[in-house]
């Protein structure tokens, strides 16, 4: 299939009734999600992806995406609302967007940023489809040694460059890996580690696993800390004031275009590196906005660019995120990886094969990630208010709820009331690895990794014996890259601990 | 990237900073303990199967093992500074407070799967609702019964009509089925 084809094909499945049906679904969805603070974008694709068994791949790919798409429009506005993010990748968005709410700017921040978000997100969507020749060629290049110290490269990024700490981060990693090493070996049909159970010969599924570590946990958290979710609460905003200022923020991020296309860029950018998401893309991209501007002492007393900079990179982040995901089936974060388990579901294979037959797969995926974002933005001009008084659902109420659809969503998939424990008992594994710092990320991406990394190793031990791994440039290369950058690391963590013990 | 300190997690009911900051310690200590036993008793099953199987187990079990090793090294080096013995005790004796709101939601979970495996998925999950609701959150009976009712009716048509799944029915219903091979 040509990218032509491709893109025509994937513009019409996405306009088509059958999906973008689901589409507004889920981008619904993601918004609601977004709103609530403590539920964050991979919480709304753990429990999106239960619903995917029985959809078709562009309406499954459409809700998806759809509900990640929206999440940070969501809590980009009760960010400034309420200075409650309801995601982290905003928080950046909390330096400038409280204060323009402070000021009687509360509307023109909120269409701000909205508008932001879908431009951002546009840019990288664009990148994404004008990276698919280049991606075309790069893969051909990756074999199995190659997909196997990527896919090690890609666990220490994620280890390293998460907001947990290292150490802990690099254990839940292998032991993710660890985890997809249960069930019948492919290659000799032994049962490892199934413990004499029949349940665990195809090994633990995914979606009670996703669903145990993301949103399970999430409800315990949330019953622990019970009250409402937003804490600061403030008036919902009169609707025509905030009418008016919504429309006025929209077209001020579009005059602020160049601002917005260079922390596209930066979100794009960081995307592409496994580990980092949309918080520090976000960050950055504020630091680049207030470097740049003629005012910088207004950043941080409410500086509309100081809300468009954040919020059109942390959505820009998804364009380069996609790529290594789609090109290398390598996630480079929860959400990636949560992508990559729909993806199984539907019956898709990233690499080469996504890349050259499944371009039109590709296609609505960059569809819905734009389209997504613009439902998102009128919605959210039109329901803000609506919309803010999510937050003040209080735990008590919406962890039952939430519990119901999730235990269901975990029997569903392969119809067994033992994937219900095993979304419960991960539940409190993930729990627990939140409470101490372990990241929950680096496990589920190890553990959707597992498969491959077994396979390409099994099939690099055949083709280049055991010193694979220094045997050709490119895992020789990407090994290098590893350790240096483990390594590096390490010492950088050291230095700080002896320089915090030497002050005292 | 500077390494943080700990755990992070706001201090429970009860807990002062420094008295959370041990409790999370230990609470690691053993965290960390059950999975190096477990890894231990993978590592131990591993050996008994064909190289080939054993082979990316071990991979990945080989850093594993030391990771654990580093890491349990780091936290035992401060459990005096936290008298993990008393701390368990404490817990154990359910005197820590988010110990005990996490021990009782993973009893309620426990609780919740035997329900839906004797009752089935629906009388699962709509005692479970009203029990978090009315019984534990206080909320009034009426609106949990009405909020936990319309979620149930909500996944019936979802799943049931919507996607054609049918939910566990539950080991009750099936012997009155007639059904004996469970």
């Amino acid at each position: 299939m040509t990218i032509i084809e491709g893109m025509m094909s994937g513009f019409v499945q996405s306009i088509s009734l059958g999906v973008l049906a689901y589409l507004v679904i889920g981008a619904l969805f993601g918004l609601v999600i977004g709103v609530i603070p403590g539920l964050s974008g991979h919480f709304a694709m753990a429990m999106a992806v239960t619903f995917l068994y029985s959809m078709e791949p562009g309406a499954g790919i459409a809700f998806i995406l759809g509900a990640h798409a929206t999440v940070a429009q969501g809590g980009g506005l009760t960010a400034i609302l309420f200075s409650t993010p309801g995601t982290g990748q905003n928080a950046a968005t909390l330096l400038d967007g409280p204060p323009m709410r402070d000021n009687g700017q509360a509307g023109l921040a909120v269409g701000a940023a909205m508008a932001s978000c879908f431009l951002g997100a546009t840019f990288g969507a664009i990148v994404l489809g004008l990276l698919i020749p280049v991606l075309r060629e790069v893969v051909l290049f990756f074999g199995p040694p190659e997909v196997f110290v990527l896919a090690f490269l890609a666990l220490t990024f994620v280890a390293v460059l998460g907001k947990e700490d290292m150490t802990r981060s690099l254990i839940a990693a292998l032991l993710g890996l660890l985890l997809a090493m249960i069930g019948v070996d492919n290659v000799t049909n032994t049962h490892r580690f199934t413990m004499g159970s029949d349940r665990l010969a195809d090994g633990l599924s995914l979606v009670p696993v996703i669903l145990g570590l993301f949103a399970v946990a999430e409800m315990i958290d949330l019953w622990t800390r019970g009250g409402a979710l937003a804490r600061h609460t403030s008036r919902p905003l009169s609707a025509r004031d905030t009418q008016k200022q919504i429309f006025q923020g929209i077209g001020l991020a579009f005059r602020k275009w160049w601002l917005v296309l260079r922390c596209s860029a930066i979100g794009t950018t960081m995307g592409l590196i496994p580990g980092l998401g949309s918080a520090p893309a976000a960050f950055v991209a504020y630091g680049h906005a207030k470097q740049t501007a003629k005012d910088k002492e207004s950043f941080g007393k409410g500086n509309v660019e100081g809300v468009i900079a954040p919020e059109a990179s942390n959505d820009a982040v998804e364009g380069g995120a996609l790529a290594s995901t789609i090109a290398f089936g390598i996630p480079g974060s929860s959400s990636m990886a949560i992508l990559l388990s729909g993806l199984f579901i539907l019956g898709l294979e990233t690499g080469p094969q996504m890349l050259n037959d499944n371009v039109d797969i590709i296609f609505i995926m960059i569809f819905t990630i734009i389209l997504g974002n613009l439902i998102g933005t009128v919605v959210g001009m039109f329901l803000v208010n609506p919309l803010s008084r999510a937050t003040s659902i209080r735990a008590e109420i919406m962890v039952p709820v939430l519990m119901a659809i999730i235990v269901t969503g975990a029997y569903a998939g392969d119809r067994s009331l033992f994937d219900i424990g095993v979304a419960l008992v991960f539940g409190v594994l993930g729990y627990l690895m939140k409470i101490l710092n372990y990241s929950r990320a680096a496990m589920l991406i190890g553990f959707v990794l597992g498969f491959a990394v077994e396979k390409n190793l099994y099939l690099a031990l055949l083709l280049d014996g055991p010193w694979f791994i220094v045997a050709e440039p490119i895992p020789r290369a990407l090994t290098i890259i590893t350790v240096a950058f483990l390594g590096w690391n390490v010492l950088a963590i050291r230095r700080d601990r002896r320089r915090t013990k030497y002050h005292g | 990237m500077a390494e943080r300190p700990g755990p992070d997690l706001p201090p429970g009911e009860g807990e002062d900073g420094k008295a959370h900051a041990a409790n999370m310690l230990t609470l690691e200590i053993v965290f960390l303990g059950i999975v190096g036993l477990v890894v231990l008793a993978a590592f131990l099953e591993a050996l008994s199967y064909e190289l080939v199987s054993s082979r990316t187990p071990f991979v990945i079990m080989a850093p594993l093992f030391l990771l654990i090793l580093i890491h349990g090294f780091r936290l035992w080096r401060v459990r005096r500074e936290v008298d993990m013995a008393r701390r368990l005790r404490l817990a154990l004796a359910g005197r820590t407070a988010q110990f005990n709101k996490v021990a009782a939601m993973s009893g309620w979970m426990a609780a919740l799967i035997a329900v839906i495996a004797a009752l089935g998925h629906y009388a699962g999950i709509f005692l479970f609702g009203v029990w978090l609701m009315a019984v534990l959150a206080k909320e009034r009976l009426w609106f949990a019964l009405a909020v936990v009712g319309v979620t149930t009716a909500l996944i019936y048509g979802i799943f049931e009509i919507g996607f054609n799944v049918e939910l566990y029915r539950g080991l009750l219903w099936r012997w009155y089925a007639g059904y004996r091979d469970f």
